[in-house]
């Protein structure tokens, strides 16, 4: 745990510097908050979208400028951040948006930090839905690690009510 | 097998209620396990079976020509 402490220590000091503002762990880290641990690469950082004047890209040059100098290295979409490739991804639509916006704070071996509601992680594994995605969502409907009425709110508010009762008929409701 | 499927059930239900930083060591456990998997091998090959020429020869052609499928050596002969 001590080298996920160390990222999210550096991840803390780059928010508290104005590299961004707040952020919230998705992916399968924020997962095993709720659920079982599976095998991943990566920790995703969700971050608020800045829209790069004249470009519908999202500039990562704040976050380069600031960890390069330091020492840390790049490699593809990620940095290397205390044992753990980090990806940072821009909050870049309304569900990640709000998944962002209503993260919880926790605790990590005392270092603050956020991960996005079970809620939220089913929603974006169900629009997501590559294999993992789904295996995910499964679990969590099997560990009953979410509040129905919370999620039939934001399924509704972002217009998935049909394909999570799609999921439902084919992986759920079939294997009772 | 009913008792290896209650036991795996057991143990997946243990690794959930598990407080978060002890998930994050397994996590950690189990991400350089698969870098540790993912690095490339060094592949020995016996000199016994493959003719060191023809290895050279397949190896400039895949140089050559990127896009071409590199064919196996074929089999040392018998006998």
């Amino acid at each position: 745990m001590k080298e996920t402490q160390n990222t999210l220590t550096v991840i803390n000091k780059m928010r508290d510097a104005g590299i961004f503002g707040n952020y919230a762990i998705g992916g399968a880290v924020a997962a095993t908050f709720y659920i079982e641990p599976t095998s991943t690469y990566d920790i995703d950082i969700f971050i608020p979208f800045e829209n790069v004047p004249g470009s519908s890209l999202v500039s990562l040059d704040h976050i380069y400028n600031y960890l390069i100098p330091l020492g840390y290295k790049s490699q593809g979409a990620h940095f290397i951040i205390g044992g753990w490739q980090v990806q940072f991804l821009p909050a870049e639509d309304d569900l990640y948006k709000e998944a962002l916006l209503q993260a919880v704070e926790i605790q990590v071996g005392g270092v603050k930090t956020w991960v996005m509601t079970a809620e939220h992680l089913m929603a974006i594994a169900l629009r997501t839905g590559r294999a993992k995605d789904l295996i995910r969502l499964e679990q969590f409907v099997r560990y009953n690690k979410f509040d129905t009425k919370k999620l039939n709110e934001i399924l509704e508010r972002h217009s998935f009510v049909e394909k999570w009762q799609q999921f439902n008929d084919k992986y759920i409701r079939s294997s009772k | 097998m009913e008792k290896i499927l209650a036991d795996k059930l057991n143990e997946r239900n243990r690794l959930v209620s598990l407080p978060f930083e002890e998930k994050l060591t397994l996590l950690e456990k189990m991400r350089d396990r698969s870098l540790l998997i993912q690095r490339p091998t060094v592949v020995t090959v016996s000199g016994a079976a493959v003719e060191f020429e023809e290895l050279h020869a397949h190896s400039q052609a895949r140089h050559s020509v990127p896009s071409s499928p590199c064919p196996r050596p074929p089999p040392p002969r018998r006998g």
